[in-house]
């Protein structure tokens, strides 16, 4: 039976698999030029849903599409192999061939394809160039660095021409100092290849930089889908506000004279030791926000004069609501703190976190 | 502490290679030209050699996908499977010899309907193989198996993303991947074939040229010549350790996963 033409053309996604602790049960679609950050929590089934879509984990039941092409129906029992769907697939640690070089790795789509070896060769070095990696074509991956390897990975994924672009956990591999720029390097190829694109992570940061939409998943279900906005905004549910409870500003972003970024929100200026310039968003966890009855002299950059809104009961921690200025700050504080400080609604405190703390979401 | 474990690791080594340095030592110039068994001794090892090379080749064609079954399918029964395999490696191989002999012997289970046909497998050169890699292939089959299932998922996951059929992912990602397990292997079990002893007894029983091998003739010529059996015993410590440096040879040499030529 031939395949039913649909009017989507991007990824779509409708399937059910039992795993051992709960069910996963998604629907989803992700359309060119769209770039969906799959988050949750370790466990939750991201990466099973990936591997649907790759085609080496089998659904109970439900349909995967690709461009109007099913790739698994099991209605009409129909599930194309892995290497008859079009995947670009980077897993965990980006799953690199140790024992082939650089050259060998980006070449070994078009050589399973049955491109001749001088062809695929050439294609290689193309990716390669392009990627920045060309100099490292004769070189292992155990030899690579993380940004490296990645690069590596996205090149070979590139080579096999893919209609969709699966990366399961990108950043996670990395160091804290590579990762922001490979997040920027990361995204903005994403973007440039115009292609349904589904990152897996548990950072909400990244998911917040990378994603055009943000998914958020437990226990095998999507919580909530919507625009990076939409979310921090109008959380669905405590978990959504709990998993993202993000504080964003959005600023104008000057780099000064000693590295640092100085971001206007308003009329407050903010520290950040992430690079940004222009328009920029930036993120701090309320769990890196401490308060203080007085301005402490201390090594973090950022101490802001408010006055208390509210307070939240959380359990064994307190959210508190900081209004400093035009910017409403959450900080996220034990219970025993909150008590020791007898924090009341109207009170005025500092807000006070370092500038390594204040992301900027590029 | 250290000189504590300086003074156990010397004991061990006395305690282990003491024996073969007794055979050294012990080994008489002299008796060299007089042996009279020197021609047993050449049948003997030739036997080994033949039958034990034999064996290995067999085991890695008829063992390996067996090994990649077990490494990477999963089957109702599996675990029953897994452990069955084990079992040969823990019982003496001379009650392998045994059931051997009850399943193919002149008057075995199956062997009395080969021997109506005229077919006789006990106590030929064939029962020597038999027995060998009834002994030996465990041990080949266990070593594959934990390195190919060693070889992570992911990598044969992206391989088939990428294009690859079942098949070449195995050729280019899993086997190369495996190799030096698979290589560990394969050294194992011919070393395990040339000393077997029990089984070949029991099952092959001990006729020079056609069954004795070098353990059998050791032990047959121990029981009148002394210095011959040293001598041959020097001999089988030579051969042995010639094994094992063109196994240490080939390790080195080919135990660096690469992908099967051509494949890339």
């Amino acid at each position: 039976m031939p395949n039913q033409p649909t009017d989507r053309d991007g990824l779509f996604l409708d399937v059910s698999k039992k795993l051992r602790d709960f069910t996963l049960a998604v629907a989803l679609e992700v359309r060119p030029g769209e770039c969906l950050a799959l988050v949750g929590p370790t466990g939750c089934g991201k990466t099973t849903l990936l591997r649907v879509a790759v085609g080496t984990a089998r659904p109970d039941a439900g349909r995967v599409v690709m461009a109007g092409q099913v790739w698994f129906d099991s209605h009409r029992g129909i599930d194309l192999s892995p290497e008859r769907r079009h995947t670009g697939y980077l897993p965990q640690e980006y799953g690199l061939f140790p024992h082939l070089t650089v050259a060998e790795n980006v070449a070994y789509g078009a050589r399973a394809r049955g491109v001749g070896r001088a062809q695929a060769r050439a294609l290689a070095y193309d990716l390669a160039e392009r990627l920045g990696i060309a100099e490292l074509a004769h070189e292992r991956p155990a030899r690579l660095s993380g940004g490296q390897r990645q690069r590596v990975a996205l090149a070979r994924a590139l080579a096999s021409k893919p209609q969709v672009l699966l990366l399961d956990e990108p950043l996670a591999a990395l160091d804290m100092q590579t990762r922001a720029s490979v997040r920027i390097f990361l995204k903005s190829l994403v973007e440039e290849l115009g292609l349904p694109t589904v990152v897996v992570t548990h950072d909400p940061v990244d998911a917040l930089t990378l994603g055009t939409r943000i998914a958020v998943m437990r226990d095998g279900q999507l919580v909530q889908v919507g625009t990076r906005e939409e979310i921090l905004d109008a959380p669905r549910d405590p978990f959504v506000a709990d998993f993202l409870g993000l504080n964003l500003f959005y600023g104008q972003a000057t780099v000064l004279p000693d590295g640092l970024t100085k971001i206007a929100v308003g009329s407050v200026g903010l520290f950040s030791a992430d690079r940004a310039t222009g328009e920029t968003a930036a993120v701090v966890l309320p769990t890196d926000v401490t308060l203080s009855r007085e301005p402490v002299a201390g090594s973090a950059l950022n101490v802001l004069r408010g006055h208390i809104e509210g307070l939240t009961y959380l359990g064994p921690t307190v959210r508190v609501a900081v209004r400093c200025q035009e910017l409403l700050l959450a900080a996220e504080v034990t219970f025993h703190s909150a008590e020791a400080m007898g924090l009341r609604p109207g009170e005025s405190v500092y807000a006070i976190f370092k500038a390594t703390s204040l992301r900027c979401l590029t | 502490m250290r000189y504590l474990l300086i003074a156990l690791t010397l004991t061990y080594l006395a305690a282990v290679l003491g024996p073969m340095v007794a055979i050294v030592l012990k080994v008489d110039p002299k008796t060299v030209r007089v042996a009279h068994s020197l021609e047993l001794v050449r049948m003997a090892l030739v036997l080994t050699l033949k039958t034990s090379l034999i064996v290995t080749v067999l085991t890695v064609v008829l063992c390996l996908p067996i090994a990649i079954c077990l490494a990477r399918l999963e089957f109702r029964g599996k675990t029953a499977l897994d452990m069955l395999v084990d079992v040969p490696i823990a019982l003496p191989p001379l009650v392998l010899g045994v059931g051997l002999l009850l399943l193919w012997g002149r008057r075995g289970m199956v062997g009395q309907y080969l021997d109506a046909m005229g077919i006789q497998i006990s106590f030929t050169t064939l029962a020597v193989c038999v027995a060998q890699f009834v002994v030996a292939s465990p041990y080949f089959v266990r070593i594959a198996q934990s390195g190919l299932q060693a070889v992570p998922r992911e990598l044969e996951d992206v391989a088939r993303s990428l294009g690859a059929r079942p098949l070449r992912v195995w050729a280019t990602v899993t086997l190369p991947m495996a190799r030096e397990a698979i290589l560990a292997a394969t050294i194992t079990c011919w070393a395990r074939a040339v000393s077997e002893f029990g089984a070949t007894l029991m099952f092959a029983g001990n006729f020079p040229g056609r069954s004795q091998t070098m353990p059998l003739a050791i032990y047959v010529t121990m029981q009148f010549n002394i210095e011959d059996a040293v001598l041959m015993s020097a001999i089988m410590l030579v051969f042995a350790l010639a094994g094992f440096a063109a196994a240490q040879h080939l390790l080195r040499r080919y135990g660096r996963p690469r992908a099967l030529a051509g494949a890339i």
